[in-house]
C-alpha cells in the first residue's frame, strides 16, 4: 500500500527552503550596491557640485564590496573558469562586480535586463576596472548624445562592459556608438580632470582654463606661466589617459574579434 | 519644512573669544550676530542672566555661478571664525564653499550735530543765512551696528571649503577644502600658500578627502587636519613648506569585530577641535566622539558613544543619506565637558571627569526661560519605559549638527534646523 508521502510529516520551513547566511549577506551586499549606484546617479536638486566626500565614501563602499566578491570568487571555485565570457544576456550591461543581479538597478535606464539564473563567479578580463567605470557606465544615459563628446568615461564604459560588447547591436547603450567615433572625439588636452566633478555636470566635460590648472597646483613664488610649465614637465602627462584608452581599445577589439 | 524656510537653516554657530558675541551663519548666506545683554549682570539673589539679543544682521555671501563648470556656488555659510578683539571693532571670517571674507563689525552710537553749512536734514543752507560759526559736536544716537567687508579671499579653492581657522598669531589663517589647505595672511588677498595637497595625480586613485582642519590654540606653527578615513594628521609648518608629510599621524586600529560595509563611512571624522589648553583634540565620527592626547598617536585616550543604538540601522541611514551628516563637537571652557549633537533634536554632553553623560533635547516645548531640561533617553529594545523614546520614533530630519560652547561659562548655543537655542547652566 502506497502511503501518501506527505501525510503525517511535519514540514519545517528550514528544511524546505533553507536560507543560508551567505545568501542574506549577498542580498544585503546587493542592496547596498543598488543603493550606492542610485546615489551616484542622482543629481542634486540645485545645480551645485555634489559633495566630494560623499562621492568618495560611496565609491569606497563599492570598492569594498567589489573586493569582497573578488575574494569570494577566488575562494569558491566553480565549474566555469574565471576567464570565460558568460553567454548571457547581451542586453544586460553587467556591472562586472556582481555575479547575480536580481533587480532593477538598470531598469531605470529603460533597459530590459534579465536576471542571471544563478550566481556566476566574479569574472573580468584584464586588469580590475578602476572605480570610475561604475560611475562612467551609470551616468551614461541613452538619451544624451553628449556622451559622444565625453572622452574618458566613454572609454571606461568599454572597459567595464567587455563581455557585453559581443553583440553591440542589441545593446541600447552602445548601438549608436562606434569605436572610431568614440576615439575621434577624445580630447586629451586636460590635466585636471576628475570624475567627481563630471558626475555633477552630468558627464559634460569642459576644458579647464589656464587659471584652473594653475590653481590646482601648489602655489609657488613664480609666475603662473612657470607653474603651468611645471605641470607639463612634472610627468603628469596630459596624454597618459590616452595610452590607457588605447589599451582598452585593444582589449575590446580582441573580444569583438573573438581571439 | 517648506521650501521658503530653507534659507533660514543655520549652518554654523560660533562664540567670539570672550563669549560676548555669538555669530550664526545660515544657508541663505546671512550672518546674524547676537550680543550678550550686559544690563542684567549676575546679581546676588536674583539669578539674572545675560540674554543674547540680535546685535547685527548682514548678508555675507550671495549665490554665484561658475560658468566654467556650469554649476552654482552656494551662498551657504560653512564656517565663521572670530578674530581676537584688539580695538572697538570686531572682526570675523565667514566662508562659503569657495570664498572667505573678512568682515568688520563696528558700532556707531554718536553722530555729529551742528554743522554750519547744512541744516538738520542735511540740505545745504543758504550761506547768507549763516551769521555765526560754531563747532559741530557729537551727540548720542541710537546704536547702529554696521558690518563691512574688509577683505575677500577668493579663487584659491577648486573644491569646497569645509574649514577655516585663525592662527594664534592673529595674522594668518588657514582655509581647507576637500583636497588642499591654504595659508593666508589677513592683509593679503591675492596670494595664498598651499600647505597641504592630497590630490592624487590621477583622480581615479582618490580614496580620501580632508574633512576638517584647525590651528593649535597656542603653537602658531601647528595645525591638524582630519580625513574621511578616520585619521588625524598633526603638521608643523616649520618642517617644510608643503606639509604633506605630517609630523604625527593619529589613527586608531580598526576593531575587526565591528567590521561592516559601512565601517569606513562611519569612521570618517566630521569635526576636530583642539582643547583650550592645547593638549588634547576631540574628534567626531558618526557614532562616537574621541579624545586624543597630542602625545599619543596610537589610539584615543577616551571614547564616548553618542548614539550607539544607530549601529544596527546603518543601512537605512545610508539609504536616506543621514550617514553622511557632519556633526560638530565642542569643548567646554575648562576642557572638562564635550558636547555634540544627534538626531531628534537631541544633543549629548560628556563629563570627562565623572564619566557621566547626558542627553538633552532642544525643542519648542522647553522654550520658557529658566525651564530646566529633562534628560532624555532612547530605548533600544525590549520594553520601553515611560519617558523613553524608541529608536524607530526618532526624527532623523531634526538633527543638531552645529553647536558651540561659551569659552568661559557654561552656556551652550545649539542650532536645530532654523532655530537657535541658548542654554545656560543653572549653577
Amino acid at each position: 500500500m502506497q502511503q501518501n508521502l506527505n501525510m503525517g510529516v511535519k514540514r519545517k520551513l528550514d528544511e524546505i527552503d533553507p536560507v543560508p547566511e551567505s545568501m542574506t549577506l549577498e542580498y544585503q551586499r546587493q542592496s547596498i550596491l543598488n543603493i550606492s549606484m542610485s546615489k551616484l546617479r542622482k543629481s542634486p536638486t540645485r545645480r551645485v557640485e555634489p559633495p566630494l566626500l560623499r562621492s568618495v565614501l560611496i565609491l569606497n563602499t563599492l570598492k569594498y564590496i567589489e573586493n569582497e566578491l573578488k575574494k569570494e570568487g577566488v575562494q569558491s571555485p566553480s565549474s566555469e573558469s574565471v576567464f570565460t565570457i558568460p553567454d548571457a544576456d547581451p542586453q544586460a550591461v553587467a556591472m562586472d562586480v556582481l555575479p547575480s543581479q536580481d533587480t532593477s538597478l538598470l531598469d531605470s535606464h529603460k533597459m530590459d535586463t534579465e536576471v542571471s539564473p544563478c550566481p556566476t563567479p566574479f569574472q573580468h578580463i584584464g586588469p580590475l576596472p578602476s572605480i570610475d567605470t561604475f560611475v562612467g557606465s551609470r551616468t551614461v544615459s541613452s538619451e544624451s548624445k553628449v556622451q559622444l563628446e565625453s572622452p574618458v568615461p566613454t572609454v571606461d564604459i568599454c572597459k567595464s562592459s567587455n563581455f557585453d560588447f559581443i553583440d553591440s547591436g542589441q545593446s541600447n547603450y552602445f548601438s549608436s556608438f562606434r569605436v572610431e567615433e568614440m576615439l575621434s572625439d577624445i580630447d586629451f588636452t586636460f590635466s585636471d580632470f576628475d570624475i567627481y566633478s563630471s558626475i555633477a555636470t552630468g558627464m559634460k566635460l569642459t576644458p579647464l582654463s589656464a587659471e584652473d590648472v594653475v590653481h590646482s597646483f601648489p602655489h609657488q613664488n613664480g609666475s603662473p606661466n612657470e607653474n603651468y610649465t611645471n605641470i607639463l614637465s612634472s610627468g603628469v602627462s596630459p596624454y597618459c589617459k590616452g595610452e590607457a584608452a588605447f589599451d582598452d581599445l585593444e582589449n575590446i577589439m580582441q573580444i569583438l574579434v573573438g581571439s | 519644512m517648506s521650501l521658503k524656510s530653507t534659507a533660514d537653516i543655520i549652518s554654523c554657530v560660533e562664540f567670539n573669544n570672550d563669549g560676548d558675541l555669538l555669530a550664526t551663519g545660515d544657508k541663505g548666506g546671512r550672518v546674524v550676530i547676537f550680543q550678550r545683554d550686559k544690563s542684567n549682570p549676575h546679581g546676588a539673589g536674583h539669578a539674572g542672566r545675560g540674554e543674547y539679543n540680535v546685535y547685527s544682521t548682514f548678508q555675507s555671501h550671495e549665490p554665484e555661478f561658475d560658468y566654467l563648470k556650469s554649476l552654482e556656488i552656494e551662498e551657504k555659510i560653512n564656517k565663521i571664525r572670530w578674530l581676537k578683539r584688539t580695538n572697538p571693532a570686531n572682526f570675523l571670517l565667514s566662508t562659503n564653499d569657495k570664498t572667505v571674507k573678512l568682515w568688520k563689525v563696528t558700532e556707531r552710537d554718536k553722530r555729529p550735530d551742528g554743522y554750519n553749512l547744512k541744516d538738520e536734514t542735511g540740505i545745504l543752507k543758504d550761506p547768507s543765512t549763516v551769521t555765526k560759526l560754531r563747532v559741530p559736536v557729537f551727540k548720542p544716537m541710537e546704536l547702529m551696528v554696521e558690518a563691512s567687508p574688509r577683505r575677500i579671499f577668493a579663487n584659491a579653492h577648486t573644491y569646497h571649503i569645509n574649514s577655516i581657522s585663525v592662527n594664534s598669531d592673529q595674522e594668518t589663517f588657514l582655509s581647507a577644502d576637500d583636497l588642499r589647505i591654504n595659508l593666508w595672511h589677513l592683509e593679503v588677498t591675492d596670494q595664498s600658500f598651499n600647505i597641504v595637497d592630497i590630490k592624487p595625480a590621477n583622480m581615479e586613485e582618490l580614496t580620501e578627502v580632508i574633512t576638517a582642519a584647525e590651528f593649535h590654540p597656542t603653537e602658531c606653527s601647528l595645525f591638524v587636519y582630519s580625513s574621511s578615513k578616520g585619521t588625524l594628521r598633526l603638521c608643523d609648518m616649520r618642517a617644510q613648506a608643503l606639509c604633506d608629510k605630517s609630523a604625527k599621524l593619529f589613527e586608531e586600529p580598526e576593531d575587526p569585530t565591528n567590521r561592516s560595509f559601512f565601517s569606513e563611512i562611519i569612521s570618517s571624522i566630521s569635526d576636530v577641535k583642539f582643547s583650550h589648553n592645547g593638549r588634547y583634540m576631540v574628534t567626531r565620527d558618526y557614532l562616537s566622539v574621541k579624545v586624543w592626547d597630542l602625545n599619543m598617536d596610537t589610539k584615543p585616550i577616551e571614547t564616548y558613544q553618542v548614539h550607539e543604538y544607530l549601529r544596527s540601522k546603518l543601512c537605512s541611514l545610508y539609504e536616506n543619506d543621514c550617514i553622511f551628516d557632519k556633526f560638530e563637537c565642542a569643548w567646554s571652557g575648562d576642557d572638562r565637558h564635550i558636547m555634540t549633537g544627534s538626531y531628534n533634536n537631541f544633543f549629548r554632553m560628556f563629563d570627562r571627569e565623572s564619566k557621566r553623560d547626558s542627553t538633552l533635547e532642544a525643542s519648542r516645548e522647553n522654550m520658557k526661560p529658566r525651564t530646566v531640561l529633562k534628560p532624555r533617553k532612547v530605548c533600544t529594545g525590549g520594553k520601553r519605559k515611560k519617558e523613553e523614546i524608541s529608536v524607530d520614533c526618532l526624527d532623523f530630519n531634526k538633527k543638531i549638527l552645529h553647536t558651540a560652547w561659551h569659552p568661559k561659562e557654561n552656556i551652550l548655543a545649539v542650532a536645530a534646523t532654523n532655530n537657535l537655542y541658548i542654554f545656560q547652566s543653572k549653577d
